[in-house]
């Protein structure tokens, strides 16, 4: 990418800030998030959510969801801190913070479809880390929610030209990265890489954003998983909503060795169960999907 | 595909292992017909049906069918792959028998398996879950012997070759799982 491009995306990324949507709690938030788990000031992030009603609802809801563990919602972001642990909840307020974070009307690509990959993406990252001793995996389920971010700056910063790739990627069946780099110059990594520059997410979910499509330049494990998971999704129904012509072998994908490399025990996973496993929970995916991304949320 | 239509031969060989009354290589026959304009034209297309039980094969070589084994047949399939039979039922039509050979094998016996070379696709499915761990490994090994390089096998949803064969790849189609031998060029699929 040349110096220009770069100063051009730098440029209309900025211009982001203008967007009326962003609710205030979600920088303040993902800052209180770098902190180490026992370092979070709880009171503080419980003060910050109570600000927005409807966020607070909808979080208590997400906890409610069998993917998150709890057969019924807590009844207070306090008793789901106590009941799902601080960095759980965090990923939960985050979730529904980015619900709230862009405006629907200026999507190109269907923000239902878009949501329902993230959150499938993060789920199923959090779900390969839960095979993987030591793998932390709150940090998995908030690097697969943030993975293709860059999409958001494309619609919002890049309108006219993202949607003529995403029309070539629907016809030709083709990966969306591959679109953009023939009619854009440069993909949602790009993008994706200079928002969370810009919002100073931590070293490690910006290197996931800049590279999940070339895990074996970045090297890192968490990069690997992603890349992994976000094969995975596309593979089994929570793709970008059209047929997209291609297999997978992750085993032999270059991003296996990497992960494999950190983590021993990533030979013993049954990918088939592993895939199965996935299946049944994407109907609970599609409902979560519409609890926070729902239509009320995007006009909200 | 693709790879396979380099080659100057179109000849595609398809085993159905452990097909039981038929529904599997008649639905296998169908798909390939459907593909006759499009990916398998000009190609030589054909299908070997095999399993232990003589009356499952007695069954599948009729190939009438009712209500519940149609099920989820589609009026655009029965029209045009089937004629009326008695009592209400449909008969497979001539052109999609034609593509299957009906055959006994018992997957067990070694000495028979070995002489179904020359496949590049094989459908195992629900067949191997009756076998123990030692069958089923040499089973596989079979399966893979057997097969073309560069050719898939397939099992039943919600079966896995974990830790019973580590030489073939596990490929992710959209919506499927297979398992792909590598050609002997390239490691990719």
């Amino acid at each position: 990418m040349t110096a220009t491009l770069e100063s051009e995306i730098a440029q209309r990324v900025n211009r982001i800030e203008a967007t009326p949507a962003i609710p205030a709690v979600l920088l303040p938030l993902l800052e209180l998030l770098k902190a180490p788990a026992d370092q979070v000031d709880v009171k503080e992030v419980v003060r910050l959510v109570s600000y927005d009603n409807t966020m607070t609802a909808q979080c208590l809801r997400v906890a409610g969801s069998p993917l998150f563990g709890l057969a019924r919602s807590p009844e207070s972001i306090k008793g789901a801190v106590i009941s799902l642990g601080l960095r759980r909840v965090q990923t939960i307020l985050l979730t529904c913070c980015l619900g709230q974070a862009f405006p629907a009307q200026k999507w190109v690509l269907d923000p239902t479809v878009f949501w329902r990959h993230s959150l499938g993406c993060a789920l199923v990252c959090r779900k390969f880390s839960e095979k993987l001793a030591a793998a932390d995996q709150d940090k998995a389920y908030m690097a697969g929610l943030l993975h293709d971010i860059g999409f958001l700056v494309n619609c919002l910063v890049f309108p006219k030209e993202f949607a003529v790739a995403v029309e070539c990627a629907f016809e030709e069946q083709i990966p969306l990265d591959e679109a953009e780099r023939t009619h854009l110059g440069f993909t949602h990594c790009e993008t994706g890489r200079a928002l969370a520059q810009k919002w100073h997410l931590s070293d490690e979910i910006v290197q996931v954003i800049a590279h999940h499509h070339d895990p074996d330049l970045a090297g890192q494990p968490l990069v690997a998983l992603v890349h992994l998971s976000d094969l995975l999704c596309r593979v089994r129904g929570l793709g970008y909503g059209y047929y997209e012509r291609h297999k997978v072998d992750l085993a032999y994908d270059p991003a296996w060795a990497i992960l494999l490399k950190e983590h021993r025990d990533l030979a013993s996973v049954d990918l088939v169960r592993f895939t199965f496993e996935l299946d049944e929970a994407v109907g609970e995916i599609q409902e979560l999907v519409s609890t926070v991304f729902g239509k009320e949320t995007a006009q909200a | 595909m693709a790879e396979k239509g380099k080659q100057a031969v179109k000849r595609l060989r398809v085993w159905s292992a452990g097909c039981s009354t038929g529904e599997e290589p008649y639905t296998l026959a169908i798909s390939m017909l459907e593909e006759s304009e499009h990916l398998l034209k000009g190609w030589n297309v054909e299908i070997i049906a095999t399993d232990l039980n003589d009356r499952s094969l007695e069954t599948a070589k009729a190939g009438v069918y009712g209500e519940y084994a149609l099920r989820s047949t589609s009026e655009y399939f029965r029209q045009k792959y089937f004629s009326p039979s008695d009592d209400n039922k449909l008969q497979v039509r001539p052109e999609v028998k034609k593509l299957i050979t009906f055959s006994r094998l018992n997957l067990q016996d070694d000495s028979k398996v070995l002489f179904m070379k020359g496949m590049d696709l094989v459908f195992c499915c629900n067949v191997l879950i009756y076998f123990d761990a030692s069958s089923k490994s040499r089973v596989i090994s079979h399966f893979f012997s057997n097969l073309n390089f560069g050719g898939y096998f397939f099992l039943g949803i919600s079966e896995s070759l974990m830790k019973l064969n580590d030489q073939f790849h596990l490929i992710h189609f959209p919506g499927a799982i297979a398992y792909w031998k590598p050609s002997l060029k390239s490691g990719k699929p």
